[in-house]
């Protein structure tokens, strides 16, 4: 079977980069298949489940938010805010909250750090200062 | 004139704990932005392709009817201005912040001047707090996004910056940032985000498809997505690229510090040294004159 080239990216990183078969995507208006060959066509993605068929015939699952497709004649290309495969879908919710966490922490300790770094600075600073004019 | 030995001792230990900080956020630095540079190339790849897919609507379909669309924009006369600029959460990074804070009041002078007024949105608690310091409201702070920016903090912001455009309160918005070029370029930025013309993707490459090309639902539908990816896509994008030109700003401002704290050591240590031998020498002296007149008085 003809085989295109399937993108998917998001802003962060290309999520996924392969020959496929079929893709399956959600519009606001119902469901829209692509197949190798296709006419050139832009879609508007809506939020939902997005299904693709593999070289080998395999069917995969992403699930994805919204955006657009776009079917070139070099291949179709996802354009996405983000997605996650939906077989771990509870598992990378899960890694993602604790990422955010973790993110979060990591901001507001860096804050503390610089904080008490600038006034040990300005501490310094005034101490060379009065000592210079004692 | 001489100075006092302990003086001399006292300075060098200040102007060495100094020179350890300033170090220390010099390799802090370098490790942030080698990790943030990673990221820009990805950005700007991902977003020459969405420039592309916007321009192709525009140019191939010039009829399709937006608020989006500058046309349009200038038909419900709008008049006010938004400015959006990324600059830094901590200081310490020489004249970064401000060089933007520069640019900023340059436009909105500009805005003034043509009756106009202007609202700001920044993402940089030290940039904020430097344009309220010489006197520019900023109507709103998104705190952490120029240190950790993520696609959902630029979502956040691209959905207030497309919200106050639909209801009307600005005739355009503006993305103020600085781009990295290289590790010696970073110049200052100025990128019209909305309402979107052919004009702004003029460096964009067009693409050339076999048959004409289709729209589904409909070329309005796919319009509103494609801006609600570019907005969220290019605001990531500057966002990411504004994190390297502040730890690349961060970095030499750094390296300059610790140069400078290392050229203060070698020069006090010169002093310490001269200072320390008239010491020795003037004791010598005193023993000597000491000894003498105990000779003479034996």
């Amino acid at each position: 079977m003809n085989t295109f080239k399937l993108d998917i990216n998001t802003p962060e990183k290309r999520y996924l980069s392969v020959q496929a078969q079929m893709l399956k995507i959600n519009l606001p208006d119902g469901e829209y298949v692509l197949l190798a060959g296709h006419e050139p066509v832009t879609a508007a993605l809506d939020f939902g489940l997005l299904q693709y068929r593999n070289a080998e015939g395999e069917l995969h699952e992403v699930l994805c938010a919204d955006g657009f497709v776009e079917m070139r004649p070099d291949g179709v290309a996802v354009f996405t805010r983000e997605c996650m495969d939906a077989d771990v879908l509870d598992r990378a919710q899960e890694k993602e909250e604790t990422e955010k966490m973790i993110a979060r922490q990591k901001y507001e300790q860096s804050r503390i750090t610089h904080h008490s770094n600038t006034i040990f600075l300005a501490r310094t600073m005034e101490r060379r200062r009065k000592k210079r004019y004692r | 004139m001489t100075k006092n030995i302990s003086e001399i001792n006292r300075n060098l230990e200040a102007i060495e704990q100094t020179r350890h900080i300033t170090n220390a956020m010099y390799l802090l630095s370098v490790s942030a932005m080698r990790k943030s540079l990673s990221q820009v190339d990805y950005s700007h790849r991902y977003m020459r392709r969405l420039c592309a897919s916007v321009k192709d609507v525009l140019e191939k379909s010039p009829d399709v009817r937006s608020s989006f669309k500058s046309d349009e924009a200038e038909y419900l006369g709008r008049r006010d201005t938004a400015f959006f600029v990324i600059g830094s959460d901590k200081s310490l990074c020489g004249a970064y912040n401000y060089n933007i804070a520069a640019e900023v009041e340059n436009r909105l002078h500009t805005v003034q001047d043509e009756g106009r007024e202007a609202i700001l949105y920044t993402a940089g608690t030290k940039l904020a707090e430097i344009l309220k310091n010489h006197g520019v409201e900023v109507y709103k702070n998104f705190d952490g996004a120029s240190q950790y920016p993520t696609m959902q903090q630029a979502y956040r912001i691209a959905e207030e910056l497309i919200d106050i455009y639909k209801v009307g309160y600005v005739q355009d918005i503006y993305v103020i940032f600085t781009d990295y070029v290289s590790a010696a370029v970073q110049p200052v930025r100025v990128h019209k985000l909305l309402p979107l013309a052919v004009e702004n993707f003029e460096d964009v490459p067009s693409v050339d498809y076999s048959a004409p090309m289709t729209y589904e639902p409909s070329v309005e539908a796919v319009f509103g997505a494609l801006v609600s990816q570019y907005m969220q896509g290019y605001l990531y994008s500057c966002l990411c690229n504004a994190l390297v030109c502040e730890n690349v700003a961060r970095m030499s401002a750094m390296q300059s510090a610790t140069e400078n704290a290392d050229a203060m050591l070698k020069q006090l240590s010169t002093e310490y040294n001269t200072a320390r031998q008239s010491a020795i020498t003037a004791e010598l002296t005193e023993i000597a004159a000491a000894t003498e007149l105990m000779q003479h008085a034996i």
